[in-house]
């Protein structure tokens, strides 16, 4: 059994004790991936106070409906991730016209909150770690569209538009660069 | 390419939120076709969408400030999911002040693309009874320049909020809150002249609503004011 796998028992035990009410147990979910999916949230979303709400309302969602999380489903770590994305993405399609000031990341937020600082010992390193590599390892066509799509929250005709490539070549990067991605992440964990 | 080729591909995208409509609905049909009980289709859902989600950890993680993680505790299966995440504890008290039931309408309701005429902005900057106020709160510049029956509200790089939203400024004095106005941002600008009991007021914040401009406040603030220390 692989450190991914170990963990994801872990989540899921502390996941069982939040459905009982348990304090503690969502204290320790929340800190384990609470510095991740507010690092997500900022990248897609470049607003403070957006991400922050977003982060809230999804650990909000799984202190009340914990068992929502569908173990067939996947792993809790990339459930909750998830979560933060598909809401980060939805708001910054709704926000699109206000948006966009700029093309480089969270460089461009105001000047930082002390408090806000990144956490390097928050979390999961083996997971980092892996899932960098695995990103590294794509061809850089495909990590483009992996980034525009996934960090920058742009649909599949947006990352057409964005990079000029057809819409065609922009799906086929895609699945090859997931495909690639699961077959490196799937590969650590055996 | 083969139907499973077909809803990988769209799974890989869907995974991502990158899928547009057209292609949702042809991924659902894809889906309805193979079954609920397609085990292929299962494993290429899960795992594309396990994928997905483990993209999150390339980023460095970013500290989250407690009080998010006890308001959400606090808030419990019923309560409303608190908004105002950065204000100061002092202020925090003021505008607790913020959730009690309004009296009676004392501001009114701006249009939301009004802009103030440039000469009476002016004439009154000038008066002697105006003084400006500064405003704690999120990302952005709040600013307000009251005199005691009126006031000018003055903000830029808002934070963008969702459709169907505004902001709303209210005017606190005590425990009872008064609309002051309700204003929908341009590219994240205000300026926005309000009337009401401004120079009797302890307190003025800044809430998001829906853009039926409630009476009474339903979010917590997001910008506060001190006027009487």
């Amino acid at each position: 059994m692989g450190a991914a796998d170990l963990s994801d028992l872990r989540d899921r035990e502390l996941l069982r004790r939040i459905s009982r009410g348990d304090e503690e147990a969502f204290r320790s979910l929340f800190g384990r991936y609470a510095p991740t999916a507010r690092a997500l949230a900022l990248r897609i979303l470049r607003q403070r106070f957006l991400a922050d709400e977003t982060v809230q309302e999804a650990f909000l969602s799984v202190w009340r409906n914990p068992d929502r999380y569908d173990a067939s489903r996947g792993s809790v770590r990339a459930w909750l991730m998830s979560a933060v994305h598909h809401r980060a993405v939805d708001l910054v399609r709704r926000e699109e016209a206000h948006r966009r000031r700029s093309d480089s990341a969270v460089a461009d937020l105001p000047a930082e909150d002390p408090a806000e600082q990144a956490v390097e010992a928050v979390g999961v390193p083996e997971e980092r770690a892996a899932v960098r590599a695995a990103l590294a390892e794509l061809p850089a066509e495909q990590r483009e569209v992996i980034e525009l799509m996934y960090f920058e929250g742009l649909s599949q005709s947006k990352v057409a538009e964005r990079t000029g490539i057809p819409l065609g070549t922009v799906k086929s990067r895609a699945v090859l660069a997931m495909r690639r991605m699961r077959a490196s992440l799937g590969a650590l964990e055996r | 390419m083969t139907d499973h080729d077909q809803i990988e591909e769209l799974l890989a995208l869907e995974a991502l939120s990158a899928l547009e409509s057209e292609d949702a609905e042809t991924l659902a049909r894809a889906l309805e076709d193979h079954g609920p009980d397609c085990p292929e289709c299962a494993g290429l859902r899960r795992e594309l969408g396990d994928v997905a989600g483990r993209l999150a950890f390339a980023l460095d993680p970013v500290a989250v400030r407690d009080e998010i993680r006890e308001d959400i505790l606090r808030a419990g299966p019923e309560r409303q999911l608190r908004r105002a995440l950065i204000l100061r504890p002092r202020l925090v008290a003021a505008a607790a002040a913020v959730l009690v039931a309004v009296g009676a309408l004392g501001g009114f309701l701006l249009a939301p693309r009004q802009q103030p005429d440039v000469a009476a902005l002016a004439e009154f900057l000038s008066r002697q009874d105006v003084r400006v106020v500064r405003f704690e709160g999120a990302a952005g510049h709040v600013a307000a320049a009251v005199a005691p029956r009126e006031g000018f509200l003055f903000a830029s790089d808002l934070p963008p909020i969702p459709a169907g939203r505004v902001y709303e400024l209210w005017m606190i004095r005590g425990e009872t809150p008064v609309r002051g106005l309700c204003v929908e941002p341009r590219d994240g600008t205000v300026v926005a002249r309000f009337e009401g009991a401004v120079g009797a007021s302890d307190v003025l914040a800044v809430t998001v609503e829906s853009e039926s401009c409630p009476t009474s406040p339903t979010t917590e603030p997001i910008f506060v004011a001190t006027l009487q220390v």
